[in-house]
């Protein structure tokens, strides 16, 4: 008797007698179509005709390494200077001496880190870029300090000027014609005709100052670092059309910046009369 | 209210605002957190009581323990140093519950900012919007800038509560500067630090 090993091997070899003869996708889709209505047209790989150049079953490695890899060889460095617009080209990266370059040059200092020809200088400690860098956050902040001591004192001037015209009127005109109120009737007295000196005075005030405002603050650099300003800045390098409005925005800061101002004076103005107002 | 009451009601705010807003809500907090603790032992805050009641022990046990030598006298040294160790555990303990009411205490003083501040402004901004607060006389301001400073709702002349907050925050943002900023550390001019010929 034949053991179960046995029988299996021998209906094994069966099997591949049958299967080598053909028919192998016959007999497939018999199976697979078997108890359903499922018409398959499944071929067998026994039935696919085979490569020529069967796997060997060692393999040479030293034939595959001696082979030439047949990849196309890509240029790095004509990339890098098409994305970064032929500046490159010129510098000498391109011409095969990455020294002569300086975006190179400046890569490989970033890169080199803390060595001593690299992000620090040759005197022990001090990084030329991070020395401009803070020389520049200082600027800003000089700048900025400027333009507020300027701004203080216009508004020293401003304040000083505005209530001087405000008190001058109020202690000579001793009628009800400087006098607000909570009581309508005032607006039906008719008005004295050196009440309206009071704006004439103040028109006059606000157009020196403000002429004189002006010319301060062109001394003082402006840091351009508004909002708007880095919004702009940002979009433009979507849209490089948009730089083009960044000196037109500046403008209109700038004239928003004397508008608040002439705001603010006739803030103060509404503020004093309304201080007055209990006056009956 | 009286209009004049209403007007100075809220410049008085608006000085308020602009104050906390110059000082800093950080600061304010710190300032009523110390004075809560120094209020509140008083008022029988039994955890706040009980924390300085120790902390005054830890010191005196401290400098009890400073001035025993340890080698000379140990069994007195390892003594004090146990009660110094206990009263710190002790005051740990008790700072961490304590820290609740703090965030208690910045949250009750966020509100009170918020109520002292913002909301009297929402409400009168809607309940008093058409009250003319007082009228300018005839002359002073030329007729277009009357009634611009009338709108949104006022007759030409008059003055309404949404100008006077405009005004009133203008004025008192800009007295805030006029006094902050002498106080204002001054910022010299940069001086860009010459190359050394090996640089150059």
């Amino acid at each position: 008797m034949p053991s179960d090993r046995e029988k299996q091997r021998i209906l094994r070899e069966r099997r591949q007698a049958k299967m080598a003869k053909g028919g192998a996708s016959d007999r497939l889709n018999k199976i697979l179509s078997q108890g359903s209505s499922v018409k398959t047209s499944a071929v067998s790989v026994l039935d696919q005709p085979q490569p020529a150049d069967h796997d060997p079953e060692g393999m040479d490695i030293s034939t595959i390494a001696s082979k030439p890899t047949p990849e196309p060889e890509l240029d790095i460095d004509a990339m890098l200077n098409s994305v970064l617009g032929g500046n490159m080209g010129a510098g000498g990266a391109a011409n095969g001496d990455p020294g002569s370059d300086p975006f190179t040059q400046m890569m490989m200092n970033m890169m080199q880190g803390g060595g001593p020809e690299g992000m620090l200088g040759q005197e022990g400690g001090t990084n030329p870029m991070s020395a401009n860098m803070e020389y520049q956050q200082q600027l800003i902040a000089y700048n900025l300090y400027q333009q507020r001591k300027v701004r203080h004192r216009f508004l020293v001037v401003r304040m000083v000027s505005i209530l001087a015209n405000f008190v001058y009127h109020f202690l000579t005109i001793s009628d009800f014609s400087f006098s607000p109120s909570a009581n309508p009737f005032i607006r039906s007295i008719p008005p004295t005709s050196s009440v309206s000196s009071f704006f004439q005075i103040f028109v006059a005030i606000e157009a020196v100052l403000v002429a004189a405002y002006i010319a301060a603050s062109r001394n003082v650099p402006s840091n351009n670092n508004g909002l708007l300003v880095k919004g702009i800045s940002m979009a433009a390098m979507f849209v490089p059309k948009l730089q083009r409005f960044q000196p037109l925005i500046m403008k209109i800061i700038g004239c928003w910046d004397t508008v608040t101002f002439v705001l603010n004076d006739l803030g103060l103005v509404v503020l004093l009369f309304g201080l007055i107002s209990f006056r009956r | 209210m009286e209009p004049y009451t209403l007007l100075l009601f809220i410049f008085v705010i608006q000085i308020v605002k602009q104050i906390i807003s110059a000082v800093g809500k950080q600061s304010i907090e710190s300032i009523s957190w110390v004075l809560y603790c120094r209020v509140a032992p008083k008022f029988g805050h039994s955890k706040l009581a009980s924390m300085s009641q120790k902390s005054s022990q830890l010191r005196t046990v401290a400098g009890e323990r400073r001035a025993v030598s340890a080698q000379d006298q140990y069994a007195k040294w390892t003594k004090l140093n146990r009660q110094h160790d206990k009263l710190v555990a002790e005051i740990e303990q008790l700072q961490k519950e304590v820290d609740l009411d703090k965030v208690k205490v910045n949250t009750f003083t966020g509100y009170l900012i918020a109520i002292l501040t913002s909301i009297p402004i929402w409400f009168f901004r809607v309940w008093y919007r058409s009250v003319v607060l007082f009228y300018f006389p005839p002359g002073i301001l030329p007729r277009a800038l009357e009634w611009s400073i009338a709108l949104p709702f006022t007759v030409t002349g008059g003055v309404s509560l949404t100008v006077w907050m405009m005004a009133a925050g203008a004025v008192a943002s800009s007295l805030t500067f006029l006094f902050m900023f002498p106080f204002e550390k001054a910022v010299p001019k940069p001086v860009l630090a010459k190359k050394s010929p090996q640089q150059l």
